[in-house]
């Protein structure tokens, strides 16, 4: 989890101190920093969204400490610095500092680029305190979700219609500061403020029973009827798809498996990823994610998904197998479900389509195997009851890793075969070898199944967390 | 029935269990008893194939566990929320259960009376799923499940532990109805000595993964000898 936080982290400082000349080359002439000062609102509505969906007081720790000897504001006080320190904190710092020392300070002053980078910092850091107490008061009931959702459709969209800027609204703010101090010390003082609200309002509100009654769940009943011609395997089926409704982190998966059949309009309706004659040797990169999304992202995880029930599946005949068998069925059938709902793409050609239909076949016929079998390599236990955001339960290398074959491999068969007879053949041949790949998946599964059976004393012994 | 041969289970170096030969025949209640750490659970665990065994063998019905898996079919079992899924509604789960053993609606309805007043009416027909049952109730559902089947053999580790004093008294009437009825093999683990010495007529005393005590004698003699040890 450090590591992949790490690499995050990384990757957004390495972009951020290319901004400067990304933002030069974007506008142009126009100078940098007061175009950025009119971007920065949406900078830190951003901020707000992504606050209001990850953060959370970890007020449940009360538990371990209400009955101690300390005073409850101590304990709060712990709590509330403790959850300062996450990496969300320090995405303003990475973000901005770079340039405020590329750009500010040989075009302003030192001054300047302290005060100016310190009142993002104080902004970001205000949000922390201000959005932790609006999820706590108002985060479970509808209404404050939805008040959240408006806002931010309400300001991007009138940016995007064009109607009004509120970008630009906000810009003299952060031009005050690249002169005065008083910015900085308006939000470090908004800080302070968003501080003792937060623990005045935790304070008041920090007994057991309102924590851990929390939002009562919903009770979910749904069954695929389908699934119960196909024995014990459409059986496993049916509860994995119960699991993925039941528990948020799969619901979250699933929800971004069908965001991504939109990913296809970012590509498709731009020519320069086109190609006037035959099949862009893009468009099979589209393809893979979208039917493939969900098998990625859900089958990295496998085995993790049922670290809290393994004994049930190792307790019953056969019970490894269907467990095999019973998950390809259910990415089949989300796949499946994928590719009629790309058909619209149509809509910009024909070739789409196959491109999409072949990438699908190949993904059930080869990739999925390929997926079940590396995620059989030392699985992790999970936690399904955490949300999705940030949260590396159960992800190692191998799970980081996964995603190099799942697109390496069908481009290894679709350009040696485009390159000798077009684009056309390059996709046929990947439908051929999809194709091949679901007639002998039995073989395919017996493969992963046997592998399963062979470690599955190691496997359930790590899920019961003995080692 | 259940033929135990030189079964050993190390962990790292140190020796965990360490049981020469046992036999356990059919229609017997087991009872197995020993401090934290005796090796109770890990005994159960060998005999289902949960884990595997540095040495030795567990046999069922002369079928060796870790060779084929018939015997599961024969053989119900609860020893933690491990195996149960616990994402489902207690009735989903058993009719989950319904249809992977392949019985019929009136099978199950048929077994289900006989929990009537084991459940108390706080298991079946609730929109709750068993994650967010109380810890008496998920036991509920586990010790049911494990005998959903009819199995021969059923293996429950502290199934009273978590049960409110009615419900042990039902649980041991439960137990003794269907060893007397279906010949049912019961194997049991528990710390309470009063529950355990009162429906098994076999006990073995477990410490640091040994059988140090085989006690068939009769119910009286059995609390006494198990009093002075645990006293010590």
């Amino acid at each position: 989890m450090a590591f992949l936080t790490f690499i995050f982290l990384a990757s957004l400082l390495i972009i951020a101190s290319a901004l400067g000349r990304i933002l030069g080359k974007v506008i142009e002439a126009q100078p940098v920093i007061p175009f950025l000062n009119t971007q920065l609102l949406y900078f830190f509505l951003a901020e707000v969204l992504y606050r209001f969906f990850v953060q959370k007081l970890p007020l449940i720790e009360l538990r371990n400490f209400l009955h101690l000897p300390i005073k409850r504001s101590k304990i709060l006080h712990y709590l509330l610095g403790r959850s300062f320190f996450t990496p969300l904190s320090f995405i303003a710092i990475i973000c901005f500092a770079p340039i405020s020392l590329t750009h500010i300070r040989p075009a302003y002053s030192l001054a300047a680029s302290v005060t100016w980078l310190g009142t993002l910092i104080g902004i970001s850091w205000s949000l922390h305190w201000l959005m932790l107490w609006y999820k706590q008061k108002f985060g479970a009931q509808i209404l404050g979700i939805l008040t959240v959702f408006l806002f931010s459709l309400v300001t991007f969209g009138a940016n995007y219609l064009n109607l009004y800027n509120v970008g630009n609204l906000a810009a003299p703010f952060f031009g005050w500061a690249l002169h005065s101090s008083w910015p900085l010390l308006i939000t470090l003082l908004t800080f302070l403020g968003g501080y003792m609200l937060s623990f005045t309002f935790f304070k008041r509100n920090s007994y057991i029973e309102e924590v851990s009654s929390g939002n009562p769940k919903p009770y979910i009943n749904s069954s695929i009827d389908f699934f119960s011609r196909f024995g014990l395997p459409g059986e496993v089926a049916d509860l994995e798809w119960k699991l993925i409704l039941r528990h948020k982190k799969s619901r979250t998966y699933l929800i971004i498996a069908f965001l991504f059949l939109l990913y296809g309009l970012v590509f498709y309706g731009d020519p320069t990823y086109g190609s006037s004659e035959g099949i862009s040797y893009f468009y099979v990169f589209v393809g893979v994610f979208i039917t493939g999304t969900f098998m990625l992202q859900y089958g990295q995880l496998f085995l993790s998904w049922n670290s809290p029930s393994f004994d049930f599946y190792m307790g019953k005949a056969d019970g490894l197998r269907s467990l095999i068998e019973g998950k390809y069925l259910l990415f089949l059938v989300i796949s499946v479900l994928c590719l009629v709902l790309s058909f619209p793409y149509v809509y910009f050609g024909w070739e789409i389509l196959l491109v999409h239909l072949a990438c699908f076949l190949f993904n059930m016929g080869i990739s999925i195997h390929l997926i079940i079998y590396l995620s059989l390599w030392k699985p992790k236990p999970m936690d399904l009851g955490k949300g999705a955001f940030f949260n590396y339960e159960g992800v190692g290398i191998a799970q980081f890793l996964m995603a190099i074959p799942v697109v390496a491999i069908p481009y290894a068969v679709f350009i040696p075969a485009a390159m000798l007879g077009g684009g056309y053949v390059g996709i046929f041949v990947l439908a051929a070898i999809g194709l091949a790949g679901i007639i002998f998946r039995n073989n395919l599964m017996a493969i992963c199944a046997n592998n399963l059976v062979k470690n599955r004393y190691q496997i359930s012994s790590s899920f019961r967390q003995e080692s | 029935m259940i033929s135990i041969d030189s079964l050993k289970k190390r962990y790292g170096n140190q020796l965990v269990l360490d049981i020469p030969q046992l036999s356990i025949p059919r229609s017997q209640c087991f009872g197995l008893v020993g401090n934290n750490g005796a090796g109770k659970t890990t005994l159960f665990r060998l005999i289902l194939d949960l884990i595997q065994a540095t040495e030795g063998r567990v046999a069922i019905e002369g079928e060796e566990v870790t060779k084929n898996e018939k015997w599961k079919h024969n053989v119900g079992s609860y020893l933690d929320e491990h195996m149960l899924l616990s994402y489902l509604t207690p009735t989903e789960y058993f009719e989950t259960l319904r249809k992977i053993y392949g019985l019929s609606k009136q099978d199950v309805e048929l077994f289900l009376e006989d929990f009537v007043e084991f459940f108390n009416g706080e298991i079946l027909n609730q929109k709750k799923y068993i994650r967010d049952l109380s810890k008496g109730n998920i036991k509920k559902v586990g010790i049911a499940a494990a005998m959903m089947n009819n199995p021969d053999i059923v293996i429950l580790d502290e199934p009273f532990e978590n049960l409110d004093p009615s419900s042990q008294i039902r649980l041991k009437k439960i137990i003794s109805a269907r060893q007397e009825a279906r010949q049912t093999t019961f194997l049991i683990s528990s710390h309470d000595l009063t529950h355990v010495t009162d429906i098994c007529e076999r006990i073995v005393l477990l410490e640091k993964g040994k059988a140090i005590r085989d006690l068939h004698e009769d119910k009286d003699r059995m609390v006494d000898i198990l009093d002075e040890y645990f006293n010590n």
